[in-house]
């Protein structure tokens, strides 16, 4: 099965000028397929971010290829690039995710209305995205009116609705509580069960206990890898 | 016409961003609001006073079909008008006219006053002057006298004027007004002025039935004028339309900087939703300048209708019950002005949508990280910023010098005033750029705040922007100021032995260092004065100063020509010096 994502050999490091480059992410490589959930772990500043900044095409690496849906996002201009990140992949962030000046569903219908949809089906799709997520009744709620939780499934459906193969979830559970985290997870799998291709990044072993695979990082490199089955009995093992 | 949905989608994020930060938004319309109400004022005013020239050939031809308007010359030549009287097409009618001014003798002080003999009941005189009170002056005994003259002579309705310069003892027999100039001092009396005695006269012509205007357009020649409904007045509103809309132009040039200010400052927080924009949503480049857009044809379109609003509501409330009073003649009531009005709403929008484009623009390059993290890259300005304002400067005095002198095409002024400030404008990032350098050396809080606002100079480069701007607008205001004064210094300083001579109806300007009073005495013309006894002209130059006409609405500004006559020299001193704009004859 064709990869969604693939990350080949990529590396990132910060050159400003000063004697010594900051390495954020060393000669990495990582393949997700559709209709998985990776969850990338790792302490702070181990590259986390990096990686899924990437993904997104969010940044360029310094060295190696970053390929989505087939597409080396290199070769890509701002413009398509824009386009791929609309129609293909899906962002969440840990906080501060939606626009505060839309309502729920305005924010979620943004980027296919941004695709030239008209505005009734890209509300339609909306609606159905964040009935999916469980906020049939808070649609035409702020942001600043929903609770954490909500916000993040807000989020969540934004980043699934359309056709999108790649979900990237940037810690979207960091700052809500244990039940709220649970039911985030619950979404993100059931995406994976519909076949796009997730990719977690946490710091939390319960909430990656929920991957197929579990990749993990120190100092911008993968050191291990772990798949569904043994994954708990690793993660109990992990400091 | 269908909304494309991208386009939909930003013009209600935008409506929306604009609403959820209502502190910057009503910053920014009142910006824009007050600068419009003022242009708004100012171009109903200017309108109002304009008039057109229907409005004005009532005043200038009363119910006549024709005006023919002798100068001193001809009634020198007591037969001219009884010539011009015989040669009228047979069955028309004629009302003679005379008019002088006189120092008539106040209180404490002589007034002076404009004296005519109009027939007040004459229906060739409708509309020429207005009588407000009493009853038309009757005879050598009875006169008519408006405000003005009452009140400067300390006179009253049923007063006795005496004037032994005029010879004349009359009872004020009526309260008038000159609808052209209501502030004018003028005396009506009830019998003819005597011909001897008058400084200028006209002959109001009704022609029979059948007959054009081109009947009396023969009776055009030296020193004798004929003005027909055609060519009695000339539509001033044009030219006072583009002055209108240069200043409107300026002014909104330098609203749009401000607006790019409030645009820029309010940034850092819009850095964020910016990069939401790009990251979650997808967003491109084109989204992003497109919101910046829209953002400013919103606020623009807001601040054009609160500026309207509150222009329209102070023209109403304030200027519209004295409009005739601050006009100083019968203006018909308040003229909306539509074009001006219409071109002021449509640059306004323009001006606040760049204004608002600019600071999106530099924000849509932004990497999306960046965005996301509410920081803005800071990159050096290039050395090449500050030659490049310091060119611009250079070439809007330049274009600005020619413009002001008359050469080049029209606008050529208000292109150089454009790049003058531009110039300035351009300057502002290098000047902020240069505080980083001078903040090593200043002391404690100072080098704090220099270097703050070096450091933040995405959002301080506009700002300073637009103070520049706007100081160098009142700097070029002031300069333009001097060189109009300069330009009519002739006029102003009149010395005792000069006369200023203000022709029209010249075809072509007089050339070549010939008599120069003879050529003009060869072409139709009328002259205000002249100094009779010498005829000797030394300078001549255009003269386009509306306010310094001696009758409004007579005289085309391209016709004009001021002249200035000087007698105690010898002829080789008399010939035209070149100084300054003075044009050789």
């Amino acid at each position: 099965m064709t990869p969604v994502l693939e990350l080949r050999v990529v590396s990132r490091h910060y050159d400003d000028g000063a004697a010594a480059a900051v390495v954020a992410l060393s000669s990495v490589s990582l393949s997700v397929s559709p209709g998985e959930l990776v969850a990338v772990m790792g302490s702070s500043g181990s590259g986390k971010s990096t990686l899924l900044q990437l993904a997104g095409g969010l940044d360029r690496p310094s060295d190696g290829q970053v390929l989505v849906d087939g597409h080396d996002l290199a070769d890509l201009s701002a413009r398509a690039l824009a386009a791929l990140r609309r129609q293909r992949v899906g962002y969440v962030f840990q906080r501060l995710n939606l626009l505060a000046s839309l309502t729920a569903v305005e924010n979620v219908m943004l980027p296919l209305e941004l695709d030239g949809i008209a505005s009734r089906a890209a509300r339609a799709s909306a609606e159905a995205a964040l009935a999916e997520a469980g906020l049939q009744g808070s649609t035409k709620r702020y942001p600043d009116d929903l609770s954490g939780g909500e916000q993040q499934r807000v989020a969540i459906a934004r980043a699934v609705v359309g056709e999108r193969a790649l979900l990237l979830a940037d810690e979207p559970t960091g700052a809500l509580d244990t039940v709220a985290g649970e039911a985030i997870l619950e979404l993100l799998s059931a995406r994976r069960d519909a076949g796009a291709a997730v990719v977690l990044v946490t710091h939390e072993p319960r909430f990656a206990g929920w991957a197929d695979r579990v990749v993990f990082l120190r100092d911008g490199k993968i050191i291990d890898e772990a798949h569904a089955g043994r994954g708990s009995s690793t993660l109990a093992s992990r400091p | 016409m269908t909304i494309a949905p991208p386009t939909r989608a930003l013009a209600r994020l935008a409506w929306r961003e604009l609403r959820h930060r209502r502190g910057r938004s009503v910053l920014v319309i009142t910006l824009v609001a007050m600068p419009v109400a003022a242009l708004v004022i100012a171009a109903v005013l200017n309108a109002s006073n304009a008039g057109s020239p229907e409005d004005k050939r009532p005043l200038v031809m009363g119910g006549a079909d024709a005006v023919v308007q002798f100068d001193r010359d001809d009634l020198a030549n007591g037969d001219t008008v009884n010539a011009v009287l015989r040669r009228l097409p047979p069955g028309s009618r004629a009302v003679n006219v005379r008019e002088r001014l006189a120092l008539v003798p106040a209180r404490d002080r002589d007034v002076i006053v404009g004296v005519t003999d109009l027939p007040l009941d004459d229906a060739l005189v409708t509309g020429k002057i207005t009588l407000l009170r009493g009853h038309p002056p009757i005879g050598a005994a009875e006169v008519a006298a408006s405000p003005t003259a009452l009140r400067d002579l300390g006179l009253r309705l049923g007063d006795t004027l005496v004037s032994r310069r005029l010879g004349l003892r009359a009872r004020i027999a009526a309260e008038v007004i000159d609808p052209d100039d209501l502030h004018r001092a003028v005396i009506v009396t009830g019998a003819p002025l005597p011909a001897a005695t008058s400084r200028a006269a006209r002959l109001l012509v009704d022609l029979p039935p059948g007959n054009t205007t081109s009947a009396v357009a023969r009776l055009r020649g030296p020193g004798r004028e004929v003005k027909t409904a055609a060519n009695c007045c000339p539509d001033e509103r044009p030219a006072l339309r583009e002055v209108t809309l240069a200043v409107s132009g300026l002014a909104l040039f330098v609203v749009g900087l401000v607006v790019a200010a409030a645009f820029a400052i309010s940034a850092r927080r819009h850095l964020r939703t910016i990069g939401l924009l790009s990251a979650a949503a997808g967003a491109d480049e084109r989204h992003i300048r497109r919101l910046a857009l829209l953002q400013g044809t919103i606020c623009g379109g807001a601040g054009v209708i609160a500026g309207f609003s509150v222009g329209l509501a102070i023209v109403k409330l304030f200027f519209e019950p004295h409009i005739d009073d601050l006009a100083g003649r019968v203006t018909g009531g308040v003229t909306l002005a539509p074009v001006e009005l219409g071109l002021i709403a449509a640059m306004t929008i323009a001006a606040t949508a760049a204004g608002a484009w600019s600071p999106g623009r530099t924000a849509a390059r932004i990497p999306v990280l960046a965005a996301l993290g509410g920081r803005r890259p800071l990159r050096a300005v290039p050395a090449t910023v500050p030659i490049r304002a310091l060119a611009t400067s250079a070439i809007g005095t330049v274009l600005l010098a020619v413009g002001l002198n008359g050469g080049g095409p029209r606008g050529l002024t208000l292109i150089g005033a454009v790049l003058i400030v531009l110039g300035f404008v351009l300057c502002a990032p290098a000047l902020v750029a240069v505080l980083e350098r001078l903040a090593s050396r200043a002391p404690g809080i100072t080098r704090l705040a220099a270097r703050d606002i070096a450091r933040q100079r995405a959002r301080t480069g506009p700002l300073v922007a637009a103070i520049l701007a706007v100081a160098s607008l009142a700097v070029l205001g002031s300069t333009l100021i001097v060189a109009v004064e300069r330009s009519n210094v002739g006029l102003g300083e009149i010395r005792g032995d000069e006369v200023v001579l203000t022709a029209s109806g010249v075809t072509g300007a007089p050339r070549g260092q010939a008599d120069v009073p003879a050529q003009l005495r060869a072409r139709p013309f009328s002259a205000s004065a002249i100094n009779r006894s010498t005829d000797r002209l030394l300078r001549a130059r255009p003269w386009r100063r509306p306010a310094c006409r001696a009758r409004r609405g007579q005289r085309s500004p391209r016709r004009r020509r001021t002249l200035r006559s000087r007698d105690r020299r010898t002829p080789a001193a008399r010939l035209p010096r070149r100084r300054g704009r003075t044009r050789r004859l």
